[in-house]
């Protein structure tokens, strides 16, 4: 009966103190706002902050966009200028456009050596040319080295599909038959170019021994006119490597 | 007369030496308070085992405790498996609580009845 009394009595003992406990556990947190009051106000106030944030972030990136557009327009300008730089660049180098510029004017005659050569023979032989086409692609190789942007023989411009053959006797640049006294316009720095075709091994220690009217005059401003055929590419397309 | 009093002392003892305890961490509130529901039912369940002449003090200090921690294990597993055993159990034993203070009211009813006869 004894223990049965002291059982009771510890049940007793433990439901009022645990109640007690867990009253004071409540109340505490009741006071603590954030914790029992309201779960779902503190979700409401998460989602209204959430929903703010996204505003913000969404406004944001729309600012993003138009620092980017002003950034595009004001590299626009630039863009554009070089492009046309370029494009300019490219229409010079494939002969589309007249071009002057500084540069040097080489005349070669043969017309003197021509007739030394018919008084030697006793006879004018109109066949006898003394320049050939090797001569002026040679000349047009050493202009190149030394420096020549622009290149035209006899008023044909010299571009990077041009074609010089000799058509015997005569000479045909890009099918247009040419015939003496040539006149090479070169532009590039009169001075380099001028030394670079008294090289030796170049066209006029060539022809030292014969009496070859060739002249080299640097020349502060040289007109070279713009290919005239139209260059129209049938098989040529560009392609653009995968691997950069 | 004696051990009713001293039962009132021991819930005055339990009740001081409460207030002096430390709280319940904010989690494990729901475990206490379902423990504490566990207790409630188990005593309305001694008290209407007693009145039907049916009370074993084994019977009614095992229920006590072992529903209590069952509740609470119980109430562990539904939290992790995200199944709301919690409110089950509350419900379980709220259910049973309410029945077993209706066959206290209708023992003392009757018994009430029975008076009024014998005084009659």
């Amino acid at each position: 009966m004894k223990t049965k009394l002291i059982v009771i009595y510890v049940i007793c003992f433990l439901v009022a103190f645990v109640v007690t406990i867990q009253m004071r556990t409540v109340n505490i947190n009741k006071a603590d706002i954030l914790r029992l009051k309201t779960e779902n106000e503190l979700r409401d106030e998460v989602n209204q902050w959430k929903d703010a944030y996204n505003n913000l972030s969404s406004k944001n990136v729309e600012l993003n966009k138009r620092i980017e557009e002003y950034r595009d327009a004001s590299n626009q300008d630039e863009s554009i200028a070089l492009m046309k730089k370029e494009l300019d660049t490219a229409n010079i180098l494939a002969g589309l456009t007249p071009v002057k510029g500084k540069g040097v004017t080489i005349v070669l005659d043969e017309s003197k050596a021509r007739e030394k050569i018919a008084l030697d023979a006793g006879h004018y032989d109109s066949n006898v040319f003394i320049i050939s086409a090797e001569d002026i692609m040679t000349l047009i190789n050493e202009l190149l080295l030394n420096g020549a942007e622009v290149i035209s023989v006899n008023d044909q411009r010299i571009t990077s599909r041009s074609s010089i053959v000799a058509v015997d006797p005569k000479i045909q640049i890009d099918g247009v038959t040419i015939a003496a006294p040539y006149t090479i316009k070169a532009i590039g720095n009169p001075e380099t170019l001028a030394s670079g075709v008294y090289l030796k091994s170049g066209i006029i220690d060539k022809y030292k021994g014969i009496q070859l009217d060739i002249t080299v005059t640097p020349m502060e401003e040289i007109i070279i006119q713009d290919y005239d055929a139209s260059v129209n590419l049938q098989y040529t397309v560009p392609y653009e490597s995968e691997v950069q | 007369m004696k051990s009713i009093f001293i039962s009132l002392l021991c819930i005055a003892s339990g009740i001081v030496l409460g207030f002096f305890a430390p709280t319940v961490p904010y989690v494990y509130m729901k475990y206490v308070a379902i423990a504490i529901m566990a207790a409630f039912d188990s005593i309305i369940g001694a008290w209407a085992a007693y009145t039907q002449n049916t009370f074993d003090l084994n019977i009614f200090a095992s229920g006590f405790f072992v529903n209590a921690i069952i509740a609470i294990i119980f109430t562990m597993m539904g939290e992790a498996l995200n199944v709301d055993i919690y409110s089950v159990a509350i419900f379980v034993f709220v259910f049973r609580i309410f029945n077993n203070l209706s066959i206290i009211r209708r023992f003392m009813l009757e018994d009430m009845s029975k008076k009024k006869k014998k005084t009659k």
